[in-house]
């Protein structure tokens, strides 16, 4: 059975403000802290507000445009079949819609249920909670262009390798084999079945009645995703004021820096927090700020939803132990590898 | 009428009161004449192998009807009764226009 979410979401959010408030009544009593930490905090908290602010809602905008327009029914098509494609394909299949976790998991369980391949779906549920249009236009706004591109390029990369590794594992009778494997419908034919529902579109924009339903359809999603990821967005914003204002310049770098110690306490972090994927970038982008540690904060980014999907007892009852075990290990190394690198 | 559902049984918040709500909505519909309900988890692979050999991947939510999938998303309530209610009166067209930005 799943944990209750919404009774966690509760227990975190009422934990911070607890914490903001332990620092207010802290800051009033000691001369130490006094001007300094609750300072801190609200500075922090302000800073990265303006800097999330634009990008929540273009990214929202893009993201309830794109999930619309975006015919599902390819899906089965773009991801079935054995081998490098379907891997590949799962690379980039989630830019077209923000998923929260759970529908990331599900979604992938459902998919590995009925066929994609093993690969495929670690390397779906490894990239796919990151690379939806309004979390790229996030990290873009936040950590700049050219660190986006190594950010993702790295989780390209890890999500990749450990699809592959996993298929040539099961290949090797290491890991237990799939029940079954989907293939390609041979009379479906992705360009003609694009244009048709191309032209299907433009009969659409003519009308003007379903024009009004469908960009009503396009503001409810919007604010469906703006509500999901302001959420999960204002934790990952007093989380990181909180870290910022509590700790000391020398704490912050001991346990959020460039050395061992710091990507310990990361993982420990990634492990307790329930903060999700627009928090975690939020989180990250503080840790980055704070210590210039690129590895260390793109070590908590892939670990904090790794570790996350592996606490759902689901993940386990359909892939059993050996995969889950794997989906721990095999991310974990490889992030740790390009933690040292990065930073 | 015949619905087929799949869902994940889910005790996320936004995800669980949706499927609650589509399970509510087609429960209560009444121009079913019978409705199935696949909670992914549970799904024995014989199952999975005929759902999937008819639909291709399966996806949560997925509402099928009278064997034709028509949402592979978590549709608006009004989306949704007015899909039912064009399949009802066999108004192929204006479904298919409907769909082509929702499916």
């Amino acid at each position: 059975m799943s944990r209750n979410r919404a009774r966690t979401d509760t227990i975190v959010l009422v934990s911070i403000l607890v914490a903001v408030l332990a620092l207010y009544v802290a800051s009033l009593y000691s001369t130490q802290i006094k001007g300094i930490a609750f300072n801190n905090l609200v500075s922090n908290i302000r800073f990265i507000t303006d800097k999330i602010l634009f990008p929540i809602i273009i990214g929202s905008i893009a993201s309830a445009i794109l999930n619309h327009i975006f015919p599902h029914k390819y899906r089965s098509y773009i991801l079935a079949g054995s081998g490098i494609i379907p891997i590949l394909n799962a690379l980039w299949i989630g830019i077209f819609k923000n998923r929260s976790i759970y529908e990331t998991l599900y979604t992938g369980l459902a998919q590995y249920k009925s066929g994609m391949t093993l690969g495929a779906t670690i390397t779906y549920l490894i990239i796919s909670p990151y690379n939806s249009i309004s979390l790229i236009i996030l990290v873009v706004f936040l950590f700049g262009f050219k660190t986006s591109l190594i950010i993702y390029g790295s989780l390209a990369f890890i999500a990749f390798a450990s699809g592959m590794f996993a298929e040539i594992l099961q290949y090797s009778k290491f890991l237990p084999k799939s029940a079954m494997i989907s293939r390609r419908d041979p009379n479906f034919n992705l360009a003609d079945e694009i244009s048709e529902d191309l032209q299907k579109f433009k009969k659409c924009l003519l009308s003007r009645r379903l024009l009004f339903k469908h960009l009503k359809e396009i503001v409810l999603d919007y604010l469906v995703v703006l509500k999901v990821v302001l959420k999960w967005s204002v934790l990952g914003v007093l989380m990181a004021g909180l870290i910022g204002g509590a700790l000391k310049e020398k704490e912050i770098d001991f346990f959020f820096g460039e050395g061992v110690f710091s990507a310990i306490s990361i993982l420990f972090l990634a492990a307790i927090l329930e903060i999700f994927s627009e928090g975690a970038i939020i989180l990250a982008y503080m840790f980055y700020h704070l210590t210039g540690a690129l590895g260390t904060a793109f070590l908590f980014l892939i670990m904090v939803n790794v570790i996350d999907f592996l606490e759902i007892s689901d993940f386990r009852h359909i892939m059993g132990k050996k995969i889950s075990a794997y989906y721990l290990f095999m991310p974990l190394v490889l992030s740790l590898i390009f933690t040292y690198i990065l930073n | 009428m015949k619905i087929e559902l799949v869902y994940a049984n889910t005790k996320c918040p936004y995800l669980g009161s949706k499927f609650l709500e589509i399970q509510e909505i087609l429960l209560d519909y009444p121009d079913k004449e019978e409705l199935k309900m696949y909670d992914i988890m549970d799904l024995d692979y014989e199952t999975v192998y005929e759902l999937s050999s008819k639909y291709g991947f399966l996806t949560v939510p997925m509402i099928i009807v009278d064997g034709k999938v028509i949402y592979r998303k978590i549709p608006s309530i009004s989306s949704l009764l007015f899909t039912l209610e064009n399949l009802k009166s066999n108004k192929c067209h204006e479904i298919e226009r409907e769909q082509i930005l929702l499916y």
